[in-house]
């Protein structure tokens, strides 16, 4: 079995796998660029643009191990980044780009906006199960904004209990909701 | 970049607080891992306040308000006392319950010459007769009739006492039970102390009742196992 499989069914254009790259990399990148990019309302033309990029290079016959495209598609991103920021140079070619090398029609911001909304659902029927200090812990630190020092006053714990059982609670959401991921891909 | 530095960095990285350099390689790393991937869009739902956490409603701590506390305990006390106060009647109520004496029978005595002696030897049978029937406030009306024409008779005077014991009115039973003790009549002196301590009992007087019934205990008479019962049950 070839190192790169993936890349040579990408280059054959095979539209399950690159389905499986979109959904792999699709909320990242619009993560990446939601917090590189401030006040931007169309984060979905850089994914695009990344996306594109991505299956151009694999199309133009660049080989590379399966474990890289990550790294790769990191590259890409940081470079539509740095274009966008220092050259202010768009390519205009992006949606022909994109849409000759893609077999799909994928509408990366409705993607995106679906997986979050199916965390955020997953997230508050998970909270709901929590023990009611660390939906407290949480509730105060990233909804009310207050420090761990302040919540520990109010709780009458130590500052280093308050902080692991938030890192604890986060980590049990984290597990859960890695469990759902891997049950339903 | 390991697992456990990127897990640390998360909420640094989303509210922008790292420098360029930690900032690749923070993304590099999450580009590559779907662990921390999914810790990071959590914490950013959670930076972004899109999720919503039901804390369960907290208990409010004490605290001391004396305008409060002081009427309470005063309408405790006072609860108290009046629960205390019914606790005793229905006690005493249930400690002077008591079989009323037979009448076995018998006449008036009265002197030779008295006229008057078969009316009212037939005023006391029907007196006995209501008693008998346990209608002791029409046979109390006789007997005091009785008694105010001749004060003299034991035997009206022990009746009419136990009527008015029967009929709720200790203070005046005890007053000729008192009357009968001191005449030491041999028919109605043991009855008349047994009873004595009844009516102390119904004036919820528990101290002089046992020292009757104590008296009683001691003699050789007929009253003196039901006064030993009255000690045991008073003594418990």
């Amino acid at each position: 079995m070839p190192a790169n499989r993936l890349t040579h069914k990408l280059k054959g254009k095979d539209p399950q796998i690159q389905a499986w790259v979109i959904q792999q990399f699709n909320a990242r990148l619009f993560l990446y660029f939601r917090n590189r990019i401030k006040g931007e309302s169309h984060y979905e033309d850089l994914v695009q643009e990344v996306f594109g990029a991505f299956f151009n290079l694999v199309q133009k016959g660049k080989s590379f191990a399966d474990h890289l495209i990550a790294p790769v598609m990191f590259g890409i991103a940081r470079r539509v980044m740095y274009n966008y920021f220092y050259r202010q140079k768009r390519s205009n070619k992006i949606q022909e780009r994109a849409s000759a090398n893609l077999q799909l029609t994928v509408d990366f911001a409705e993607e995106e906006r679906i997986e979050r909304e199916v965390l955020r659902r997953q997230l508050n029927e998970l909270l709901d199960r929590l023990p009611a200090v660390d939906k407290e812990i949480l509730n105060d630190f990233y909804l009310r904004d207050r420090s761990i020092g302040e919540i520990s006053a109010t709780l009458h714990k130590s500052p280093h209990y308050i902080s692991v059982r938030k890192e604890r609670a986060l980590k049990k959401l984290k597990s859960e909701i890695s469990r759902r991921k891997n049950v339903f891909r | 970049m390991n697992c456990r530095l990127f897990v640390s960095l998360i909420d640094f990285y989303l509210r922008g607080e790292l420098s360029e350099a930690e900032c690749s390689e923070f993304e590099k790393h999450y580009f590559t891992c779907d662990g921390c991937f999914t810790q990071l869009q959590i914490q950013s739902l959670f930076i972004a306040k899109d999720v919503r956490v039901h804390l369960p409603e907290k208990k409010r701590a004490f605290v001391f308000r004396p305008a409060f506390v002081f009427p309470s305990l005063l309408g405790l006390l006072l609860l108290g006392l009046v629960a205390t106060h019914f606790i005793n009647i229905r006690y005493y109520d249930r400690l002077s319950r008591f079989t009323p004496p037979p009448f076995m029978g018998g006449e008036l005595r009265a002197g030779p010459g008295d006229a008057s002696l078969p009316r009212r030897e037939k005023q006391f049978r029907r007196a006995m007769d209501l008693y008998s029937r346990l209608q002791y406030p029409g046979a109390l009306a006789i007997l005091q009739r009785l008694r105010s024409e001749d004060p003299a008779v034991p035997k009206v005077d022990f009746f009419t006492a136990v009527c008015l014991l029967l009929t709720d009115e200790p203070e005046s039973a005890l007053e000729l039970f008192d009357g009968l003790i001191k005449e030491m009549n041999p028919a109605y002196y043991d009855e008349a102390i047994y009873y004595k301590g009844m009516a102390l009992l119904k004036m919820h007087d528990k101290t002089r009742a046992l020292v009757q019934f104590r008296n009683l205990e001691g003699m050789i008479s007929p009253m003196a196992t039901p006064a030993r019962e009255m000690v045991r049950r008073l003594s418990e």
